[in-house]
């Protein structure tokens, strides 16, 4: 009677979430929502069953629980309930045995027996339900991968599979991205892991995501990018124990907010390789713990203008090679360099010292020079330098340097790093518009491959170049990709590629407020196959 | 055709010579056919020059490269300007070898891989 309780309460958990989640998961006609929240399903949807959540965990322990207790009991009570009993402990366990095809798979997966491991992962029932030779191929490209060294026959073998997909959809996108990682090519691999998360909707499996994220986890902790991992592991996805276990550990060694000791050493019993896992956990808890986020005490300046002695074109030429030396990276933290060194050379520029200097030196090398023309040659090449310093760390010129006169030296500067952008993102869309125009197919990956860059390469012209170059690319940009991804879908049949192409647009026409394209991507973002 | 595209600072002329830029056109070729005679006979004094980036190594390529970009006044001059960082950043070039020598970040979990049994690159 109390198992039959628990069991019927476990339902009853099961009935009101599912009720919930699906509630979350349709908005009610995207016109009438709030468009953050509308863009926040379209990208993030939410779980549509409970055994995608957090509450697996306790509500197969509840239903294990009354089933054994029912066996139990019936065991001194007529067969009928014994045979009950029995028929409830197989139900509970089904799932279990329904998914015993994955579990080999992994085995095989762990031992780099390719073919063996596609096989057994097509055998799977519930891991890979929504796109089982998806997650055949994976279960083959991460099979190659565990191999002690490169197989080209294997990786050749599990190509092949993959370029046979019916359909690319996430599982595929992440195969790929174990291909290239095991070819070596790991920024090719981040890409595709990226680029995989926008492929989540009802066609790719919770688990190829889960893949994906513990490979850009373990790709961000080899290089030692803690900061990443925390980024990475704070938003609300699916992650791996072992990939949890790395977050905590992360956290730990980065000085943030982290769980508790006995949390830490819960997640390194639950994600298993204790041997290899161990020095590591010591070390996170032989860190202090910390609660709250900490301002970090105010560094003093290594260098700035003012320090160095000297005229004002040596004072910029000293923050400029300080800014070269250190690297991309150090930039990123610390945008603002970027806005002194702009100002530095404003200062160079707008006075005549320079000018008088060059003079002198056209004198003396008894040279026939124009000394304003050997200046914006000169000034062009900064400009050149600032751009790729700002392009190699990521840093948005604009938002930097803030206001600044259209004859600036600032303003020379955005425009040389603006052009660049446009430019490559320009040749990108006009080579997907000429190709998809002319009715050349490329194999569903290398499409999405080539999506993927132009989507980048916009994201970043948008983050450096700001809101103008977002206003300015648009139009083209809309234009290629719509093209394209209607084509994928009309002529195709790749619908899984196609509708994030759509749903991106329609971020995208949202963003620069072009009613005729949300209109029209509000109807592709709606439409079902 | 387009011309290869050098490092102003990296690259300039007068670091490659390790000449100062107000030097001569007497200096440019007296110290640009020492640098490639030493280069010949492999001494490993010429090997490497400095630069407010840190030290580089030095081809005879370079070398001739740099003579040949000192030859022409138009261009010498822009290079001059680019090579007046070496006073400028002598304090900063120390102030970063001292932070380079102070004790870093976390270190990198290399082997991290295999937890996922994937294989190290």
């Amino acid at each position: 009677m109390t198992s039959t309780g628990l069991l019927l309460c476990g339902l009853a958990v099961l009935a009101w979430y599912r009720s919930r989640s699906d509630a979350r998961a349709r908005p009610r006609g995207l016109k009438h929502v709030d468009l953050k929240v509308a863009r926040a399903h379209l990208h993030d949807p939410p779980p549509r069953w409970v055994w995608q959540t957090g509450a697996r965990g306790p509500l197969l322990a509840l239903a294990i629980l009354s089933a054994h207790v029912d066996v139990v009991a019936a065991l001194s009570r007529p067969p009928v309930w014994a045979m009950l009993a029995a028929l409830l402990l197989v139900a509970v366990y089904l799932p279990q045995l329904a998914d015993l095809g994955w579990a080999l798979a992994r085995k095989a997966i762990a031992r780099g027996y390719t073919r063996l491991a596609y096989r057994l992962a097509k055998l799977s029932a519930t891991t890979w339900r929504e796109d089982r030779e998806g997650g055949a191929v994976l279960a083959a490209a991460w099979a190659s991968y565990a191999k002690p060294t490169f197989d080209p026959d294997d990786t050749t073998w599990v190509e092949d599979k993959l370029h046979k997909l019916p359909s690319l959809a996430g599982a595929g996108v992440v195969a790929q991205g174990l291909l290239a990682a095991n070819r070596g090519d790991r920024d090719q691999a981040r890409t595709l892991m990226h680029s995989a998360a926008s492929l989540r909707n009802d066609d790719t499996p919770a688990y190829a995501m889960t893949v994906a994220w513990d490979w850009l986890i373990a790709d961000a902790a080899a290089d030692g990018r803690w900061h990443e991992v925390i980024r990475i592991a704070a938003q609300p996805l699916d992650l791996s124990p072992t990939a949890k276990l790395l977050a905590a550990i992360a956290a730990r060694l980065d000085g943030q907010p982290s769980p508790p000791d006995i949390n830490l050493k819960a997640l390194w019993l639950a994600a298993g390789k204790h041997r290899q896992t161990l020095p590591w956990r010591d070390r996170a808890l032989s860190c202090k713990r910390v609660l709250y986020r900490q301002k970090k005490a105010a560094q003093p300046a290594t260098q700035t203008p003012a320090e160095v002695s000297g005229s004002d074109l040596q004072k910029a030429l000293g923050l400029h090679a300080q800014l070269r030396r250190e690297g991309p990276v150090w930039l990123r933290l610390r945008p603002k360099k970027l806005a002194e060194l702009v100002a530095a050379w404003e200062r160079v520029f707008a006075g005549k010292s320079l000018l008088k200097q060059l003079q002198r030196r056209i004198i003396r090398l008894e040279a026939p020079l124009d000394g304003a023309e050997v200046i914006a040659r000169y000034r062009r090449q900064i400009c050149e330098d600032i751009a790729n310093f700002a392009q190699a760390a990521e840093v948005s010129l604009v938002d930097a340097i803030g206001p600044h006169a259209d004859d600036s030296f600032a303003a020379q500067a955005v425009y040389v790093l603006r052009s660049r952008l446009l430019v490559h993102v320009e040749q990108l869309s006009d080579t997907l518009h000429n190709r998809v125009r002319s009715g050349r197919e490329k194999l569903p990956i290398d499409e999405w491959r080539e999506w993927t860059q132009l989507r980048e390469s916009c994201e970043h012209a948008t983050r450096l170049g700001g809101m103008d170059a977002r206003r300015v690319l648009f139009p083209q940009v809309h234009k290629a990709c719509c093209a394209h991804a209607v084509w994928l879908w009309n002529e195709r049949k790749q619908y899984a590629m196609a509708m994030p192409m759509f749903r991106w647009l329609l971020q995208e026409a949202e963003a620069v407020g072009d009613e005729a394209a949300i209109e029209l991507q509000r109807k592709n973002a709606e439409v079902k196959h | 055709m387009q011309q290869q595209q050098t490092d102003p600072l990296a690259d300039n002329p007068f670091f490659v010579l390790g000449l100062a830029p107000d030097c001569s056109r007497q200096e440019i070729e007296r110290e640009g056919q020492k640098l490639l005679g030493l280069l010949e006979l492999g001494l490993s004094r010429a090997a490497t020059y400095q630069t407010p980036l840190g030290p580089r190594e030095r081809t005879p390529e370079l070398v001739r490269g740099a003579m040949a970009e000192l030859r022409d006044p138009k261009r010498r001059v822009v290079h001059e300007l680019w090579a007046d960082v070496a006073q400028a950043t002598s304090v900063a070039h120390e102030r970063a070898e001292q932070a380079q020598a102070s004790p870093g970040e976390a270190p990198a979990w290399t082997d991290v891989w295999q937890l996922f049994d994937w294989r190290a690159p």
